[in-house]
């Protein structure tokens, strides 16, 4: 009976610890991963000096509209920066925005990741690799390649 | 590397067999010698048999989860103290969620080099750890709605011979039951792992677990039925004196 017993106490306690501390945790659907891209206006001011600094610049910005929708994003609006969601069936959105005196272009590419999180929080999509294409503006810098809610910038514009 | 240290084991225990020195008739009363330590230390890494094992933990998952379909066979190969288990699967999993649903097919192998703490039991059972290797080829598929600015989008995404490894640490048992039938479980703890995809970020990995962003590292169990081919033959048993 002791023998019976010693070979299949280790094996029951073994399962036992595993039920008990195999639980999966309660699944959490909150991601910081966007489908947007931000976008920043930044101007340089000369102070008489040769030095110029970087100030946040603001942009009358009549209508934005994007390629392959007829959405409008925004409408007559004085802003600093832009949140512009991007098309997740393709691997490049182009957005038209329409100023007071003349017509911007801003055209990104991007790779698009998708994942299954879990039964109860469905799709998960990860945009990476931003990529600046065809654009009217002076001076664009892609400052984040990942779409995060975490970061303030992905993308700065200079006038 | 796991390969060729596998190899070199199991090439070392091979080229290590000694044919037997049969013990000099000592008349003159002295103590014959002792068998050089070399010779005893071969013995420790000469197979003495195989156990073809099956988990029947995974195929119990498979009956009472929707989700899952796996098996998986092992071959562990043993001497005194090590042993060499190699083990190869296939599992299959569906997912699926109110817009998505994701599957994923494939087959893993994984090899472990084994310390037995037991060794000194006539029955061979094993209470052990060990280290090992594991490695993954899978398919997987899915497919979902989106809604977004530009309308809504059907997204299909899949990867088609992603790969996977990882390293593993175990610990478990091989009790002996009857005869050469054998049961035992296995914990592992999976760390270190890399996958190659695509563009779909797998959601399970054949025999590692999910792969889940926030918790890189798995736990596993299996349970096993066994059943042990001892190599040459067994060992006399010696005959019962009976007094006059």
């Amino acid at each position: 009976m002791g023998q019976f017993l010693s070979k299949y106490t280790l094996g029951i306690s073994a399962m036992l610890a595993l039920i008990i501390g195999g639980c999966a945790p309660e699944e959490v659907c909150i991601t910081d991963n966007t489908t947007v891209i931000q976008v920043g206006f930044f101007k340089e001011v000369f102070s008489g000096t040769d030095s110029a600094e970087v100030e946040e610049d603001t942009l009358i910005i009549n209508s934005i509209t994007a390629l392959g929708t007829d959405s409008v994003f925004l409408s007559a609006q004085e802003v600093s920066q832009l949140t512009l969601p991007i098309n997740t069936g393709s691997d490049q959105s182009t957005y038209n925005l329409e100023l007071p005196s003349s017509t911007e272009t801003l055209q990104f590419s991007y790779q698009v990741f998708s994942r299954f999180v879990s039964e109860d929080c469905g799709l998960e999509l990860i945009v990476d690799s931003l990529k600046l294409g065809q654009t009217s503006f002076d001076s664009v810098v892609i400052t984040q390649t990942l779409l995060n809610s975490n970061i303030d910038n992905n993308v700065e514009v200079y006038r | 590397m796991w390969r060729y240290i596998v190899s070199g084991f199991l090439l070392f225990s091979t080229l290590s067999t000694t044919a037997q020195v049969q013990p000099e008739v000592d008349t003159t009363g002295v103590r014959p010698a002792k068998p050089p330590r070399e010779k005893k230390q071969a013995k420790e890494f000469i197979p003495t048999g195989v156990m073809i094992g099956v988990d029947i933990f995974n195929i119990g998952r498979s009956i009472w989860e929707d989700e899952l379909t796996q098996q998986e066979f092992q071959l562990d190969i043993d001497s005194r103290h090590y042993h060499v288990t190699l083990g190869y699967g296939t599992a299959e999993t569906q997912r699926q969620s109110d817009i998505s649903s994701y599957s994923n097919d494939g087959s893993y192998w994984r090899v472990n080099i084994e310390t037995n703490f037991l060794y000194s039991t006539e029955r061979k059972s094993n209470l052990f750890v060990g280290l090992g290797y594991g490695r993954s080829k899978f398919d997987d598929l899915l497919v979902s709605e989106t809604e977004d600015a530009f309308g809504t989008t059907l997204i299909t995404s899949r990867n088609s011979g992603a790969t996977a490894r990882w390293f593993e640490l175990s610990t478990g048992t091989k009790i002996h039951i009857w005869k050469q039938f054998y049961m035992g479980y296995t914990i592992r703890y999976k760390f270190l792992k890399k996958v190659n995809f695509d563009q779909l970020i797998p959601n399970d990995i054949p025999g590692f677990g999910e792969n889940r962003e926030d918790d890189k590292d798995q736990f596993g169990f299996n349970y096993y039925l066994y059943w042990r081919i001892p190599f040459g033959k067994p060992k006399p048993t010696k005959p019962t004196v009976i007094d006059p």
